[in-house]
């Protein structure tokens, strides 16, 4: 008779190697177009990069010089900075930027969202780039981006996203996640399961902000948000994998707490505001992609909590405490099978970062990445747990 | 409606449910092969028994029997000790309630009970004086049980010639019952050093003090 945990065990396995299995397959059926670049139009449309800031005198420079940079007509390009009531410098270096045609918008601190939609009220063009103050794009990263549009049910298109100029291990780390988050983004784009339109950089249509409304003020995870609500009607959302967009990462790993708690905080909110995706009237972003994203933090704290009750039961490591023998005489059918969901996982990595041309990785640095940053998962939605229900504010 | 990949799921579930029955057959078939090794060393043990109770069973003389009896003993004695080893591993990796566990360890304290039995057939044709030591235990909330159980190798490794033989009472089987009536043993941890039954838990040097007296 199999007791709730062994199930709970064994159906989780299931699952993840599900996931894992489904997701190989649609890289397999779709591989002549993992790489693919579809070709600007000849004539580019009217195009309004947005770039909402707040405290970034460091690196806003920096990003208006890449979005000036970037390859478009300069009389179809349109650059607009909303300074969200930054109480550094920021807004005087843009400022400084106006002489460049750079239009600078300045509102009392009122969040990102109502920044965006600040600037919205002044993009009279056919596309919308929107970009973080702390993000810098290659040059040709919206031509890449604007190919995508030629199919009319695209609203909005997403980039490479890549780390920039990693230093510390933890910053490595996030290099490596955000590689492998891209190539997830490809393979989502395949079953229109795109769930953010990331903040460092995205294109969307005009037209689109029209029809389903602007940025939600209130959210801290508006990019997702935005993301969410394209899905609910019925658009599309492409994914590139060579429009390059860099973006500064946390040094530290409580800045790295802080970030990834507010992502899932917003995560959370999202999924109850837009609980009505989970059907299949949205394809399979309605029954994989939202129910495995709901699926995923549970089963995050099944784990752990599978864990912690293996652990004051005083169940023994078997390999600490007895050894290669101790794992041998130990040994289970979940054993096995979590063998083969961390082979399978393996091979999902080395296939996304195989896709990604030019960026090379070493194997032990893989598989350290996968002992030593993958836990760290557990702690950001543990301490995301510890705030929901300490009730304390969300803050952007 | 949005377009559903129904062959796409459809062709993970196969697959994905073959790989995890292929991991469930080959996590069985370790599993199966660490038990038929571990019944396979039990087997050789129960032989080597055997031969020892065939032995004592032929008409040969004391000078010429003994001398191999003793030193099938000694052998016999390492095997059965590194078996114990081996089920005491296993028993903490799968725990005490696996299926596989309790019946190994019932058939061994069996076999360790006959042991005990021939040791004493030993010493009373050859007329040496193997020191034996039977430890009676339970897992139920005894933790003298626990420590009188980390004595066995302390003990072991400072007396190699001293049988020692640990009986859970916990599993009921009939021998064992029969050596605790024999004894006298009602409380635990008991232990019967050399005959005399000494109740509560020992050190290895009151152990030691008790072989030498």
């Amino acid at each position: 008779m199999l007791d709730l945990k062994t199930i709970l065990e064994y159906g989780l396995a299931f699952v993840t190697l599900f996931a894992t299995v489904f997701f190989l397959l649609v890289f397999l059926e779709n591989k002549d177009r993992v790489r693919e670049s579809p070709k600007p139009p000849k004539k580019l449309p009217s195009l309004t990069i947005l770039i909402p800031a707040f405290n970034e005198e460091k690196t806003i420079a920096a990003t208006l010089e890449s979005a000036l940079q970037a390859q478009w007509p300069g009389a179809r390009k349109k650059i607009v900075v909303i300074d969200d009531g930054s109480t550094d410098a920021t807004l005087k270096i843009a400022r400084s930027y106006a002489k460049k045609g750079v239009l600078v918008l300045h509102q009392k601190n009122a969040g990102k969202g109502r920044a965006l939609n600040n600037g919205l009220k002044h993009a009279d063009t056919v596309m919308v780039a929107t970009m973080d103050s702390d993000s810098y794009m290659e040059k040709d990263a919206l031509l890449k981006l604007v190919g995508y549009f030629a199919d009319s049910k695209v609203a909005a298109a997403t980039p490479l996203m890549k780390v920039w100029q990693p230093k510390n291990t933890l910053e490595k780390f996030q290099r490596i996640e955000y590689l492998l988050t891209v190539f997830s983004r490809k393979l989502l784009s395949f079953i229109n399961g795109i769930n953010v339109t990331p903040g460092p950089l995205s294109m969307f249509r005009k037209s689109v902000f029209d029809h389903v409304g602007g940025y939600d003020e209130r959210n801290i995870l508006e990019d997702q948000e935005m993301a969410m609500r394209i899905q609910a009607y019925q658009y599309k959302i492409a994914s590139s994998m060579d429009a390059v967009v860099y973006t500064a990462v946390p040094e530290s790993l409580s800045d790295l707490i802080g970030q990834r708690v507010r992502w899932h905080r917003g995560g959370i909110r999202n999924i109850l505001k837009h609980y009505y995706l989970v059907s299949p009237r949205y394809g399979d972003f309605g029954i994989l992609v939202m129910p495995l994203a709901i699926l995923s933090i549970f089963s995050l704290f099944l784990v752990f909590g599978l864990a912690l009750y293996s652990l004051l039961t005083g169940a023994p490591n078997l390999l600490l405490s007895y050894g290669i023998e101790g794992v041998w005489f130990g040994l289970k059918p979940l054993h096995v099978l979590s063998a083969i969901i961390l082979a399978s996982s393996v091979v999902w990595c080395y296939v996304g970062i195989r896709q990604l041309q030019g960026e090379t990785l070493s194997a032990p640095f893989l598989a350290l990445y996968l002992i030593l940053y993958a836990p760290l998962i557990t702690l950001f939605w543990l301490v995301t747990a510890f705030k929901e229900i300490k009730g304390e504010k969300l803050r952007w | 409606m949005r377009s559903i990949s129904w062959k796409t799921y459809l062709a993970a579930f196969v697959i994905s449910a073959f790989l995890f029955g292929f991991g469930i057959l080959a996590g069985t078939y370790l599993t199966q092969s660490v038990n038929d090794g571990l019944e396979l060393q039990l087997e050789s043990l129960k032989g080597r028994s055997g031969e020892v109770e065939l032995l004592l069973s032929m008409n040969a003389s004391q000078a010429l029997l003994c001398p191999s009896l003793e030193a099938q003993l000694s052998e016999f004695d390492r095997q059965t000790t590194a078996f114990g080893a081996k089920l005491d591993l296993l028993e903490n990796t799968r725990g005490r309630t696996d299926a596989t566990v309790l019946r190994l360890k019932k058939e061994y304290m069996v076999q360790q009970a006959r042991d005990f039995l021939l040791v004493q057939k030993i010493n009373g044709y050859c007329g040496t004086s193997i020191p034996t030591i039977l430890f009676f235990y339970t897992n139920q909330d005894c933790p003298e049980c626990t420590r009188q159980g980390l004595v066995g190798p302390v003990l072991k490794q400072k007396r190699p010639d001293v049988m020692i033989y640990a009986f859970d009472v916990d599993l009921k089987a009939p021998i064992v019952d029969a050596l605790q009536k024999v004894n006298a043993v009602n409380t635990y941890p008991s232990l019967v050093v050399n005959g005399q039954t000494l109740p509560g838990y020992r050190s290895a040097d009151a152990i030691e003090q008790k072989l030498e007296g």
